[in-house]
């Protein structure tokens, strides 16, 4: 057997998860195996706890013994591909929206939420700078361009998961628990439909808020072009263009937008 | 913030502790007599944030030190790019004075991905893991622009196919690549506990109890030359299970016979720099760099005659300054 073989084959022993078997390259002693099941309680112990930083609501709500079954699931059937703990996670609200649990879609939101939140706060910092918005008296709206706070980003569920996840924290706050029963009731008073869903950063802490079908679509023309260099990104009036719904006022939202610091500066597009 | 300037004198070994999220508050607001910072790389991977932040701030006041622990420099599936170059931006960043990662596996092909362990898991010492790893960290070097620090594992498994002792393919390494090692006491000392119950079949274990953990990570020691070692790793362990392995959880005080081999490991390579390691179970910033201190007073004790003369060199600098 090659190193490399050998390799694949622990590795996959370890992430079956499951009761150890005595193997030919273990020998004949049950201590390999013991050695074997540190490995196992050490993957899944990691996974679980960075996991419940990601995806903090989902694991207040299902609390720590059905999360960790949930984890445990999940390596399964999604090999961690990733170095980096806080990057685990991408299919784990899918992940939860497949699984046969009561409320599993509106669980598999919250998750959706839980990592856009996470993702956000380690999005790459966004320098502010408020005196730039004077350029906007100074220069034509196609030559002009927003710059948007660190990790900003928008999300459309089929639940309305501020109102869940406000129940959980009102729960959590008062040593209670949130039952499923507890948030079908909530849903039923609640329409079936879109909602839709800002994520932004004004400094280190992740902030999401509902926000209208309109603002949606706005914000989504600049979402499209996160990293791109800002020659890259549209001009406020090519944006302002995009905009079909005629109820849409840019006068309205940048006032608010300034002071809930989603914009971060306002910078002139070059041209080359 | 605050000023220090309590450093250890330069005949001393530098002596650091292991930063974790629970006492970055402390270690901006409360000074401390220590020398650096070490921080797991893979905390700091992301591209912004609040850890940023914490990390610049702690830079102003600490040396860092980078300790990666994801790069499994034994894989025969060699690390992502994109992995090696996050770690050359930390690198750049925090321009670190000690940079280290693991002699260990964690990348292996299953079902025809790329999965990575989250685990340091074992080689075994042979010539195959040898060329692989001496790839590996000469590959790491050529990327960071500088020598590495390899540490020793704590092993709860020994892998068949060894052909050396650790410290003789450690060693071997060292020659081969270029880098340095870490040496891990605290891993020396489980793997010492461990080894009956990883090696030997249950017969023997009932026959060979009674192993001298202390002789045992000695002989480790005395294995290494002196000039291949750039740090030196302090940690607690605790045992679990009805087998009592013992598990390098770093959630305990360091042992008494890890500090015992600390005093014998600074008399062997001289003043190394030294690192508190507290993962699990975290004390108050107080009660780690009181473990700091005590490393601290314990290469004192080691290098007396030095410190002293050292010391006394100093007071005659002041008083000269001062006339």
């Amino acid at each position: 057997m090659t190193l490399k073989q050998q390799q694949t084959q622990m590795l996959s022993t370890i992430f079956s998860l499951d009761a150890l078997q005595k193997t030919s390259n273990e020998g004949d002693s049950n201590n390999l195996s013991a050695g074997m099941k540190i490995y196992q309680h050490s993957l899944l112990a990691n996974a679980s706890r960075a996991l419940a930083i990601t995806f903090a609501t989902v694991h207040s709500f299902v609390g720590e013994t059905d999360f960790t079954l949930l984890v445990k699931t999940y390596l399964k059937k999604h090999l961690k591909a990733q170095y980096d703990w806080g990057e685990l996670g991408q299919e784990f609200a899918d992940f939860i929206r497949q699984q046969s649990l009561k409320n599993s879609g509106v669980l598999a939101a919250i998750a959706d939420l839980d990592f856009a939140c996470h993702h956000t706060e380690r999005a790459e910092d966004v320098e502010k700078d408020l005196t730039t918005l004077s350029l906007l008296n100074d220069f034509d709206a196609y030559q002009l361009t927003i710059n948007f706070s660190a990790g900003f980003k928008v999300l459309k569920l089929n639940y309305p998961v501020d109102l869940v996840v406000e129940d959980i924290k009102q729960a959590n706050e008062i040593n209670s628990k949130l039952t499923t029963h507890d948030i079908e009731q909530q849903l039923n008073n609640t329409e079936n439909g879109e909602y839709y869903y800002l994520i932004w950063r004004p400094n280190f802490q992740a902030q999401y808020q509902q926000i209208t079908q309109h603002e949606f679509q706005w914000l989504t023309l600049w979402q499209s072009l996160p990293s791109l260099a800002a020659r890259s990104q549209p001009s406020i009036g090519s944006a302002l263009d995009k905009v079909t719904n005629e109820t849409f006022s840019i006068i309205d939202w940048l006032p608010k937008a300034i002071e809930q610091q989603l914009v971060s500066s306002i910078s002139t597009l070059t041209s080359d | 913030m605050f000023s220090l300037n309590k450093k250890t004198p330069t005949n001393l070994p530098l002596i650091g502790v292991g930063l974790r999220h629970n006492h970055f508050e402390d270690a901006l607001n409360t000074p401390a007599n220590i020398d650096f910072i070490e921080v797991h790389a893979e905390n700091f991977f992301a591209n912004g944030g609040a850890s940023h932040a914490v990390l610049t701030d702690i830079s102003q006041h600490y040396k860092i030190s980078l300790h990666a622990t994801s790069l499994g420099l034994g894989s025969a599936l060699p690390a992502p790019q994109n992995q090696l170059d996050q770690l050359t931006n930390l690198v750049e960043r925090y321009q670190p004075i000690l940079l280290s990662d693991h002699a260990c596996f964690s990348w292996a092909e299953s079902e025809n991905a790329s999965v990575h362990a989250g685990d340091l898991l074992p080689v075994p010492f042979n010539d195959e893991s040898l060329s692989i790893m001496v790839r590996n960290v000469e590959r790491a070097q050529m990327q960071l622009g500088r020598k590495i620090l390899v540490e020793n594992l704590s092993a709860y498994i020994e892998l068949p196919g060894s052909t050396y002792s650790e410290a003789e393919f450690l060693v071997k390494l060292c020659h081969q690549s270029g880098c340095k090692l870490l040496v891990d006491l605290n891993n020396l000392i489980v793997n010492a506990i461990n080894q009956p119950l990883t090696t030997l079949t249950s017969e023997q274990i009932d026959s060979e109890s009674t192993i001298d953990v202390l002789a045992h990570a000695k002989h480790w020691l005395d294995k290494i030359p002196a000039e291949l070692v750039g740090e030196i790793h302090l940690a607690g362990c605790t045992p679990v299970g009805s087998e009592q392995l013992m598990i390098d959880d770093h959630g305990q005080p360091v042992s008494d016979d890890v500090w015992h081999l600390y005093h014998y490991a600074l008399q062997k390579f001289g003043p190394i720099a030294t690192l508190i390691e507290w993962d699990e179970n975290l004390p108050t910033w107080q009660v780690l760099i009181a473990e700091a201190d005590k490393a601290k007073s314990i290469a004192i004790n080691v290098f007396s005659a030095e410190y002293e003369k050292s010391d006394s060199k100093k007071t005659l600098e002041v008083v000269h300054n001062d006339s």
